[in-house]
């Protein structure tokens, strides 16, 4: 038996116990930390708690949002929020992340079900990670659940969790979770040459989200409760495609929607992959660059033997392919994150490559 | 245990932030969790010492290093202070530090052994001033090896000393698009090749002892890459013995076409000096002078041109001079059993007529030149020079008058042997010696 299921059963009076308990009704103040000192516990930043088995705003004025195309993670069940402070509000741009102001946190909260099939079933939080801007910089600290969701712990050498789960398509799954390192945090927030979030760009917000009072577009919903200035009508707005929705755009966009996601902060010109010579981001135009026909450079046995990171019309002689299908984490890309494979995204960046003209001699 | 984590996570914390703490010491050891050793390095503050204690760590992820300037990582010695990856689930290095573009970061390693990594043992993207001394990189019990050794890449200051290197699947020492560097005093084995300086510039080579490799050094340039336009490279005082390690590179990367027995080879670079070296029983080539073509792409797919004007896909102004050769080139390719690796082609090309071929020696002594060069030019002259090497001969395989049939090449058309042809001293030579960064 998995130690995941165990963990379930160990914890489940724990867990229940915890679910029933009522939100927080403490008084809470946010303090946003200006000196570089890290709360200890994720209660101090007063932004979320676990409350009937979901994570759950403390304060009227935290947002919860979701993305169009989020990273895999390990198929890992994430809910995302933001709070800025009082009377503040970011600055919208078409392109890069949106302009927010010191005393932004943001939190995204990882977790999983036995079965993912069965939403029924209780969520295992893992842990939720924080991200503050303060001083005209951001900071990163996870904080790791205990198993009954009542107290999440700053763990900044970060953790491999190792459990079982059955995924959305009923097949087992056995991640070595990665709960980040603070540094292994920047790893990823490192584009475009600074540390910064990855997802609230226009590009992957500019979607409808339920709330409470109704659905709505996220960016709209912003405008109006008063946190974001100068975004235009969502129509005119950036998308990127959800990717795994087939109506959502062609193979070609939803399958560089992907890629951007889930490989894009690092492949840019700037990331953390740059050495590499291969930009993953939806708008790199060049062929050789986002891969087509493009040898790898130090890849070592991660080309898995394949001489170029795209061969068109030849997904098992891409490069590309070998990563994402990959699990060791020598091979498997990204690089940190996954452990293993993501079939839905394969399937899409297959089909892209197929369906791609030309050829490489 | 639970407290006592909390409690050094706090700390490490504190000295990640506070400026008051510069210059301080974080003793770790091996009896706390990899967590904890983890958070020290993630939290180092500038110009801090995290000192790991003699004993044997197990880590499962890579260790993140701070992006502060001056940190330093120092053990209790090789073999003493052992970090030990063979049940690595995450990341791909061992040590990693990622500084962005434009960074002023200084890093020191010293006095420790990593083994069993997945990928690389130490990778710094970045850095500038970064000191390896008396690092040890090993693979002892991994099937599968890792990349590289010792990998700082756009980097600046580069110094590695008196390390270690054996069993890197690509390279023991690998400097990638980096500037300003030495290496020196090292010793590297039983690697695919055993230093490569590749799209760099301003480096010295010397004293290091390199050898039962596939490849002793290479000095190469790639296209499609932030930095081409490799130059001013130095190669001189080493010993490359013996480096006839069967090829065990992944097929699909560059090292995987260096052919067993090469002592070092230089592809597509402008002012390299390779001097004073003593070549040893490499037994398919001493020195190889290649351009992109040879090297990259003998398929002729184009990817040597790449329509950026600072890359040269051709080898100029190199001078190989002073060295001493001894058993040079007198059983070519006997250590690569498999004839569809890649490498199989370029010792071929560079040395057709001897086994398997099977055909007439063409050369003279009955054994490949000491010095050789794959004669793939343009335009011009690249003054390729050689002279005043012991038991030299100097071939010119002549490629590019070659109808080039890789399943029948016949270079005894075009190869041509004439040393008093290279005898010279390309226009600004000798080179200037490299800076030894300071720490």
């Amino acid at each position: 038996m998995s130690k995941f299921v165990r963990g379930m059963i160990a914890s489940g009076v724990l867990l229940f116990a915890a679910c029933n308990q009522s939100p927080s009704n403490k008084s809470c103040t946010p303090r946003v930390p200006t000196d570089n000192s890290v709360p200890g516990t994720l209660a101090d930043w007063c932004q979320v708690e676990i409350s009937n088995g979901d994570v759950t705003p403390l304060a009227s004025d935290v947002v919860p949002f979701s993305l169009t195309t989020p990273l895999y993670s390990d198929g890992a069940i994430k809910r995302r929020t933001v709070r800025l402070p009082p009377g503040a509000a970011a600055t919208y741009t078409d392109a890069g992340v949106l302009g927010f102001p010191d005393g932004t946190v943001f939190t995204k909260s990882f977790g999983f079900r036995q079965d993912a099939r069965d939403t029924t079933l209780p969520i295992q939080w893992i842990e939720t990670r924080v991200e503050w801007k303060a001083a005209g910089s951001w900071s990163f600290m996870s904080y790791r659940w205990n198993d009954a969701g009542t107290e999440a712990v700053s763990l900044p050498g970060g953790e491999v969790v190792s459990f079982s789960y059955v995924d959305v398509d009923g097949a087992m799954q056995s991640p070595h979770y990665l709960v980040p390192s603070m540094l292994q945090c920047e790893q990823c927030h490192s584009e475009p040459g600074a540390i910064a979030p990855i997802g609230p760009k226009s590009q992957w917000l500019n979607t409808d989200y339920a709330y409470p009072e109704g659905t709505e577009n996220q960016l709209a919903h912003w405008s109006h409760i008063g946190i974001l200035t100068g975004a235009p009508d969502p129509a005119n707005a950036p998308r990127l495609p959800v990717a795994a929705d087939p109506d959502a755009g062609t193979v070609e966009q939803r399958a560089r929607a992907y890629l951007e996601a889930n490989c894009g902060f690092c492949h840019n010109p700037t990331g953390n992959a740059r050495v590499s010579g291969l930009f993953l981001t939806a708008t790199t135009t060049e062929p050789i660059q986002f891969g087509v026909c493009k040898k790898p450079v130090a890849a070592g046995p991660g080309a898995g033997g394949r001489k170029y990171d795209i061969v068109p019309g030849s997904p098992d002689a891409s490069v590309i392919t070998y990563r994402i299908e990959a699990t060791s984490p020598a091979t498997a890309m990204p690089q940190i994150g996954r452990s293993v494979v993501d079939t839905h995204g394969v399937a899409l960046v297959n089909e892209w490559i197929t369906e791609l003209p030309g050829t490489c001699n | 245990m639970k407290r006592l984590f909390t409690l050094l996570a706090a700390g490490a914390l504190a000295s990640a932030c506070g400026s008051d703490n510069n210059g301080n010491v974080v003793n770790v050891d091996p009896n706390m969790s990899e967590s904890a050793v983890s958070a020290a390095f993630s939290g180092a503050a500038a110009n801090s010492t995290i000192q790991m204690a003699a004993g044997t760590y197990h880590f499962a992820n890579t260790l993140n290093l701070s992006t502060q300037n001056g940190v330093v990582v120092k053990g209790a010695g090789i073999g003493q202070t052992i970090l030990d990856w063979a049940g690595q689930t995450a990341g791909a290095d061992g040590i990693s530090q990622n500084v962005p573009p434009g960074g002023t970061v200084k890093v020191q390693f010293e006095g420790f052994t990593i083994q069993d990594t997945v990928g690389n043992g130490i990778k710094v993207t970045g850095g500038n001033g970064v000191h390896f001394s008396q690092v040890e990189v090993k693979w002892p019990t991994r099937q599968t090896h890792g990349g590289y050794g010792i990998y700082p890449v756009q980097s600046k200051n580069v110094l590695v000393e008196n390390c270690k290197i054996s069993g890197a699947s690509d390279t023991g020492i690998y400097v990638g698009q980096s500037d300003t560097i030495v290496v020196r005093n090292n010793e590297i084995f039983e690697n695919v090749a055993g230093i490569e300086i590749e799209n760099s510039f301003n480096a010295d080579v010397t004293a290091n002892n390199s050898h039962n490799n596939t490849v002793g050094f290479l000095v190469f340039d790639l296209p499609d890459l932030q930095q081409v336009g490799g130059h001013n490279i130095r190669v001189y005082g080493n010993q490359f013995v013996n480096n006839n390690t069967a090829n065990f590179g992944d097929p699909s990367g560059t090292v995987a076409k260096v052919p067993a027995g090469t002592g070092g080879a230089v592809m597509a670079n402008t002012k390299v000096e390779v001097f004073n070296n003593t070549f040893t029983g490499n037994t398919t080539a001493g020195f190889a002078v290649i351009s992109c073509f040879t090297g990259v792409d003998p398929a002729q797919d184009g990817a040597c041109v790449t329509g950026n004007p600072n890359y040269n896909p051709f080898p100029s102004l190199i001078h190989v001079h002073g060295n001493t050769f001894s058993g040079t080139g007198t059983a070519p390719l006997m250590n690569n059993q498999n004839m569809s690796h890649p490498s199989f082609v370029l010792a071929y090309l560079l040395s057709t007529g001897l086994p398997p071929a099977s055909g007439p020696h063409l050369f003279p002594d009955n054994h490949v030149s000491e010095v050789l060069w794959d004669g793939v030019v343009v335009l011009g002259n690249l003054q390729i020079c050689s002279n005043n090497n012991t038991a030299e001969h100097f071939h010119n395989a002549n490629l590019h008058l070659l109808s080039v049939d890789l399943d029948n090449p016949d270079l005894s058309q075009v190869m041509t042997f004439d040393d008093a042809a290279w005898d010279c001293t390309p226009t600004g030579f000798p080179l200037p010696a490299v800076p030894v960064p300071t720490f």
